[in-house]
């Protein structure tokens, strides 16, 4: 088996296991030259320019790209919090409108409420949608179950690691069932043996969980180990420099067996060229 | 110290029940000298109260410990000290409950509204710095010289210590966390309840412990303003008649509520912090 139909049909798994509905045609989040200007003190300031892409459903895309190349800014306009200044933002076939409905948003900062236990934190979402006690319990133990946190259900979240908040936090997410999930360097606080353990981890919560995955980050191994594709942004205002598709030889789900083949560092090479090439960064 | 720790190198390590235990007998003994030494501070007081009193200075002067109480003994036993301490506790109960209530309720709805806390504040900081007890005449005025006096008296104390406690910290909710229950789709409401309510919690025990002293003071303030009863009486009535023991018994006794009442909102605080994920001095599970 090649390993292109390994990932199509990896993708059309994932589709079919997304709740039964019909998948819906055409990407989930379509992106068509979108620019992004902020008023500032110091004038207007582009964060992003001119930006194309998409996501496709089941798809894992990472944002790369170094710091200040409105990685984040582009983040806020796939969740629908900002709209952009130019250009075109389509969400499930629809125009922007508002907050897009069923996103999922994952920080590196820790928002978890202090004085809910793991088990609450996880069922806030549901809670808010105004699911029942019993039900919604339930659902949340079940998450933790697959997050590995069984054990701590009834923990408060000063007791716990900042891998195993990190964890709640991504329960916390993955509960509603979000169409689109989004990722802001989620794992960027944590030490590099925790962080290519969370990674594994992830990728397995999205096996049991499938989910389109939006995951910025400026660890071109993580996005290299995690992603289906990977955009590299760069320079200020930051543009699309590259759109990359990643296939490898290793299994995807193990972190370590990905960053130990050939193909892991040509794809590394080729980002680092393509963020700091002439004209990018300054 | 040394001599135990090389002990118990040289010996097997121990098992746990026995580190457990001997971790408790220590702290065990740690806490019986700190009430130790504070029971001989004690001592040492009110023996050099005693024994100075009518040497150094008059006994009408300084009274003394044992004539404090006698006078305990005596007005306990005419009922004397119960029904002002009643009086001084109800007026203090009242201005504390009300106080409490108006200043939590104005402080989270004026501090939700960032434009209203703008407009407001210069006029907020203003009546915080107002000396209150300049109030006690107007009052009078306004309400005689009952109990009412006295308790808006206490409560006008209470409301400005726990109104600004809960503003400023309604100001300082993490908007990182409001952003997060926004992307979830709650509404103001779910917001409010979710993330406000439960964060003033904590500020509102915080200045429960300050307001409480301070509302004692507005009620027996309110006292020497005018009055017929209570623990202030007790202290301006007593130093009329140049009993100091009288006015040393109303103070101890007002003293003692008052350390009472922390420990007892301590008490509370330590269970709603509990049952809010604040377990003080846990150990981290890894």
């Amino acid at each position: 088996m090649t390993q292109a139909t390994r990932m199509t049909q990896r993708a059309e798994r994932r589709r079919e296991k997304s709740g039964g509905e019909p998948a819906a045609p055409g990407p989930v989040l379509d992106l068509r030259s979108v620019s992004v200007r902020y008023l500032t003190s110091s004038g207007l300031n582009t964060a992003v320019t001119e930006v194309t892409a998409t996501v496709e459903p089941g798809e894992f895309v990472s944002v790369v790209g170094p710091s200040g190349c409105g990685k984040s800014t582009l983040l806020h306009v796939a969740a629908g919090l900002i709209r952009p200044s130019a250009g075109q933002v389509t969400y499930l076939g629809q125009e922007w409108t508002g907050l897009h409905p069923d996103v999922g948003y994952v920080t590196q900062k820790d928002t978890l409420l202090p004085w809910r236990t793991v088990a609450d934190n996880i069922a806030l979402p549901l809670q808010l949608k105004g699911m029942r006690k019993a039900e919604r319990r339930a659902i949340a133990a079940d998450m933790a179950a697959s997050l590995g946190l069984e054990d701590y259900l009834k923990h408060f979240p000063n007791q716990l690691s900042g891998g195993m908040r990190q964890r709640v936090q991504l329960g916390r997410t993955l509960v509603i069932r979000p169409k689109l999930l989004l990722m802001d360097e989620p794992f960027g606080a944590l030490d590099a043996y925790l962080r290519l353990r969370m990674q594994e981890l992830l990728l397995s919560i999205l096996r049991e969980h499938p989910v389109s995955t939006v995951f910025v980050t400026h660890d071109l191994g993580e996005a290299i180990t995690l992603s289906d594709r990977v955009l590299a942004l760069s320079g200020s205002p930051g543009q699309l420099v590259l759109d990359c598709a990643i296939q490898t030889s290793a299994e995807r789900g193990d972190p370590m067996a990905v960053r130990s083949t050939p193909e892991f560092s040509d794809y590394q090479s080729r980002l680092w060229d393509a963020i700091s090439a002439p004209g990018g960064q300054k | 110290m040394t001599a135990q720790i090389t002990v118990a190198q040289t010996q097997a390590p121990p098992d746990a029940e026995t580190a457990r235990r001997e971790i408790a007998r220590r702290r065990r003994r740690r806490r019986a000298y700190v009430w130790l030494c504070r029971v001989v501070i004690l001592a040492a007081v009110l023996i050099t109260w005693q024994v100075t009193s009518g040497h150094w200075f008059p006994a009408f002067v300084m009274s003394s410990p044992a004539q404090v109480w006698d006078r305990v003994r005596e007005w306990l036993g005419n009922g004397y000290l119960q029904s002002n301490l009643g009086v001084t506790l109800e007026e203090t109960f009242i201005g504390f409950a009300f106080g409490t209530l108006v200043g939590a309720a104005a402080g989270l709805l004026i501090g939700l509204s960032r434009f209203a806390s703008e407009v407001l504040s210069p006029f907020i900081n203003a009546l915080y710095a107002v000396p209150k007890i300049m109030l006690g005449p107007l009052f009078v005025v306004w309400f005689g010289i009952d109990l009412t006096m006295k308790s808006t008296l206490a409560g006008l104390f209470v409301v400005f210590i726990v109104f600004y406690n809960i503003w400023s910290g309604v100001q300082e909710v993490d908007q990182d966390l409001v952003e997060m229950f926004r992307v979830m789709g709650a509404s103001r409401w779910a917001i409010i309840r979710g993330i406000y309510l439960p964060s003033a919690l904590s500020w509102l025990f915080n200045s429960l412990r300050l307001a409480f002293p301070v509302a004692l003071i507005g009620a027996t303030v309110g006292e020497f303003i005018a009055s017929s009863a209570g623990l202030g009486f007790v202290a301006t009535n007593a130093a009329n008649q140049a009993d100091t023991s009288g006015v040393f018994v109303a103070v101890i006794a007002v003293t003692i509520v008052a350390v009472l009442m922390d420990q007892l909102i301590v008490l509370v605080q330590r269970m709603v912090n509990r049952r809010l994920g604040k377990n003080e001095g846990g150990r981290l599970v890894i």
